[in-house]
């Protein structure tokens, strides 16, 4: 099956991942590969665009940041952070998925800008604008090698996961809605209810995603909730493809080594994305996805052009 | 013996504009029933009150002797009620395998876990969707994404989803739109088929077909029965000849 | 000295009413700019059927075009009359070159394009003119304040209430009694009724986009003097605007008014009490919304 091989090369990547970047880095790939594959569920696969994911990965980050803070430990800290953020999402999503399109994304971008007031407000809980610091990582995953190695783990766990939703019927309910929501209603499926679940499972993993990014540099800065990193979110999904599973997971490793990589370059870095987007957008919405597929047919016709 | 569905005053208004107008109409199983009627009469309309996708403005609608007024279309299937639709309303971007799949999946009472095991787990749908999908005569194009079928065998599709439903009563709306004579006659032969299996309420515009093989008509005209009856007599009546050639009455 | 209980307490109710008042004075001055901005947004969404992610952009460009013209000719006027046309040739820019090519490609498209063109937009607010931010006075003759009877009120504000007023009444004006304005409603209410009316829709498309735009840029300069000039100015505003709508209704022009002024009002009357919670309030009122009546205020769709 094309998914057991794309499956490999992945566990190839996540190999050899820490040689060949700091294990830091690495391991924040890993941490958005989740947030880009689980937004996929809903953007690309339910065609449910939302522009607030990252108010379940600040809840999840500063849930967990927390627990961690007070002493709860690691195993108990992440299913709450990520039993919190689910919650959560499935009263916004309850009211999000009323609306459809616009009024939709309009929603979700509300929600998203609602949860990052709250946060910059609660001083006391969350820091404020000085974000979360001195979030401690258990002894066992202090040094950076054992810290990627969980993650590793962790990350495989959700992809298994989400590929599995992903081929069940529920992900053929989903791809329904995407395709024709009318005609998935009738032929029985209440797209209300399935449009939810597709949310809840979404922000969940990436609520997932945030518990474990709390522990990465120790700090939950605020911007994590910021309406920004949704859109943020929303390039890694286009850049890498939204049409395939795996593709998003591209996108997560391209948007963190963009964003390192221009950091260095120029203060302004931002706007550096903002043009990488911009050309993506207006020339490859399908993302590297499309550019290898481009790629590939050019390489056939080429091959099929010599030896004629 | 209690018809399969029964229809009441069904009305509806668009602001003012009557659509509909006080519809009674019986359903009796196993029938192919028609519903005839120049442009504009109200027939997709019609179709639309009974599966949920338009609300009543008044009357009421029973299946098997179950009030369903106002029912949303996705709680029809589970009842036993499927439908086509005028324009094809297919799922474009997946095969003709997974359309039938899916609309099977939907039909009857699935429990939460059922929707998270895999494909293989279902060998009863697997087997029947493959049978349907056979029966339409679209096996040779069962892993063909649905955009890529020509009109013909979209309408095939169309007409293979909503039996995928595993109906009891099917609406079919205009299943013979824009087909070729040799199409229309496979079509034809196809629901011909499926009657005393199914109940089946048609929509039609083509007078061959619906004299061939409907067992009652129903004519509708500016949104009122104005005929009802077997088809040699709706085809002597001289009041649907009228509405036919415009003269009102 | 030692005033009388009574005359204490009457001496702070007095000021509590003073207090009351003015910030209702302020809230309605911040009402209008939110109106002017949510109009602005409200004609793009219901005519594109885009949310403009880069509203705020513009609005905080209106700003600083109005701070660099005003510095350079002294004049505050000038720079009102001035700033907004130069943004909204900015607006033209993005819906030609972005916006209208990615039409076949789906709204959600233009949406992301929208985005990257904030994000560029407010990266470049920084690259002109720096990081930190600036203030800009009022001119001359409308600094200072003017003895109200009751209260004594900064000039300036008086001048913006009664300015974004005039704007709004001109704008109510265009968009109801004139031809253009009603091209613009039909888009609203349905599309492919205005191409087949033979008008051609990318046309409107840019007019809409630009009016919107200048709307943005004439809020961003009007609110200088009140709330001086931050690169962030942008971003903050945005998820305003975006409240501002969805409690308005989308859709609504009338509604999208009110709404700003509301949201306005109660953010100012909240700073009386709590001042901690003038921006949570707003999305209090954007979730009692969306509890109570999810078409917003005045909606329809």
């Amino acid at each position: 099956m094309r998914n057991t091989y794309l499956l490999l090369i992945c566990f190839g990547f996540v190999l050899i991942g820490p040689f060949v970047l700091p294990p830091t880095t690495a391991a924040e790939m890993l941490i958005f590969g989740i947030i880009a594959v689980s937004t996929n569920i809903m953007v690309g696969y339910t065609g449910l665009l939302s522009f607030g994911q990252a108010s379940f990965f600040g809840i999840g980050a500063y849930a967990c940041g927390l627990m961690l803070k007070a002493g709860v430990p690691l195993l108990l800290a992440i299913p709450a952070g990520t039993g919190l953020a689910l919650l959560i999402a499935g009263m916004v999503g309850y009211f999000c998925v009323k609306r459809t399109g616009l009024y939709f994304i309009c929603l979700t971008f509300a929600f998203n800008q609602m949860f990052y007031f709250i946060a910059y407000v609660w001083t006391g809980v969350t820091g404020g604008e000085d974000g979360l610091p001195g979030i401690p990582r258990p002894d066992l995953i202090s040094d950076p090698v054992s810290f990627y190695v969980f993650i590793a783990v962790l990350f495989f766990i959700c992809l298994l996961a989400m590929l599995r939703i992903i081929h069940s019927p529920l992900g053929l309910a989903f791809r329904l809605i995407r395709e024709n929501p009318s005609r998935a209603a009738a032929v029985g499926y209440n797209v209300r209810l399935f449009k939810w679940f597709s949310f809840i499972i979404a922000s969940a993993f990436t609520g997932l995603a945030g518990t474990v990014y709390a522990m990465l540099y120790s700090i939950v800065p605020i911007d994590q909730i910021h309406w920004l990193k949704s859109g943020d979110f929303i390039f890694m999904l286009l850049f890498g493809g939204t049409g395939n599973f795996f593709g998003p997971l591209i996108g997560a490793v391209g948007y963190i080594w963009l964003s390192d990589t221009f950091a260095v370059i120029w203060a302004r870095w931002p706007l550096l994305m903002g043009i990488v987007f911009l050309i993506v957008v207006l020339h490859l919405r399908g993302g590297v996805v499309e550019l290898i597929g481009r790629a590939y047919r050019f390489a056939i016709r080429e091959r099929a052009e010599a030896t004629a | 013996m209690t018809p399969i569905l029964t229809c009441k005053g069904v009305s509806k208004n668009f602001g003012g504009v009557p659509a509909v107008s006080n519809v009674d109409l019986e359903v009796h199983g196993g029938h192919i029933h028609s519903i005839i009627g120049p442009n504009g009469a109200g027939k997709s309309t019609f179709f639309n009150l009974i599966s949920g996708e338009v609300p009543l403005t008044s009357g009421s609608v029973y299946f098997k002797g179950q009030e369903i007024t106002n029912f949303l279309p996705h709680q029809l299937p589970h009842l036993g009620i499927s439908r086509c639709f005028q324009q094809t309303n297919v799922f474009p971007k997946l095969t003709v395998y997974e359309n039938v799949w899916a609309a099977m999946f939907a039909r009857g009472n699935k429990g939460p876990l059922d929707f998270l095991r895999k494909a293989a787990q279902f060998p009863g749908i697997n087997q029947k969707s493959e049978d349907i999908i056979e029966e339409v005569g679209l096996s040779h194009k069962m892993s063909a994404r649905a955009e890529t079928l020509s009109h013909g065998q979209s309408r095939m599709l169309e007409v293979a989803i909503t039996l995928a439903g595993l109906p009891t009563l099917m609406l079919l709306d205009e299943p013979t739109q824009g087909l070729a004579p040799e199409a229309t006659h496979e079509m034809t032969q196809l629901i011909r088929r499926l009657a005393g299996r199914y109940t089946v309420l048609l929509i039609e515009h083509k007078m061959h077909l619906i004299m061939e093989i409907s067992d009652i008509i129903s004519v509708l005209n500016l949104g009122k029965i104005i005929a009802e009856g077997k088809p040699h007599e709706i085809q002597k009546n001289a009041l649907v000849q009228d509405a036919y050639l415009g003269r009102l009455r | 000295m030692w005033l009388g209980f009574q005359t204490r307490r009457h001496y702070c109710e007095l000021s509590m009413t003073l207090l009351i008042i003015s910030q209702i004075l302020n809230g309605l001055a911040t009402g209008m700019l939110y109106a002017l901005l949510a109009v602005g947004l409200t004609l793009i969404l219901g005519v594109l059927n885009i949310p403009n992610f880069a509203h705020g952009a513009l609005y905080a460009f209106g700003a600083y075009f109005t701070f660099m013209i005003a510095s350079f000719t002294e004049s505050f006027y000038l720079a009102i009359l001035i700033a907004p046309f130069l943004v909204v040739l900015i607006g033209f820019l993005i819906e030609s070159q972005g916006v209208r090519r990615l039409y076949a490609a789906h709204h959600d498209y233009q949406l992301l394009f929208l985005f990257a063109v904030a994000l560029i937009l407010q990266e470049l607010i920084i690259v002109f003119w720096g990081p930190v931010g600036f203030s800009l006075l009022p001119p001359d003759d409308l600094a200072g304040a003017v003895d109200l009877g009751i209260i004594i009120y900064p000039k300036y504000r008086i001048a913006l209430l009664i300015f974004s007023a005039l704007v709004i009444l001109a704008l109510f004006f265009f968009i109801n009694k004139t031809d253009l304005g009603a091209i613009l409603r039909a888009g609203i209410e349905n599309r492919e009724m205005v191409t087949v009316l033979g008008i051609d829709i990318n046309r409107v498309f840019l007019l809409t986009f630009g009016l919107g735009a200048y709307l943005a840029g004439l809020a961003g300069g009007l609110a200088t003097p009140i709330l001086g000039l931050t690169p962030s100015m942008g971003l903050d505003i945005l998820p305003i605007c975006f409240v501002v709508v969805v409690v308005a209704g989308l859709g609504s022009i009338p509604g999208a008014i009110i709404a700003g002024i509301l949201v306005g009002l109660s953010q100012s009357i909240t700073t009386i009490w709590w001042p901690e919670a003038t921006n949570v309030v707003i999305y209090v009122m954007m979730g009692l919304t969306i509890i109570l009546r999810p078409q917003g205020l005045f909606g329809s769709r």
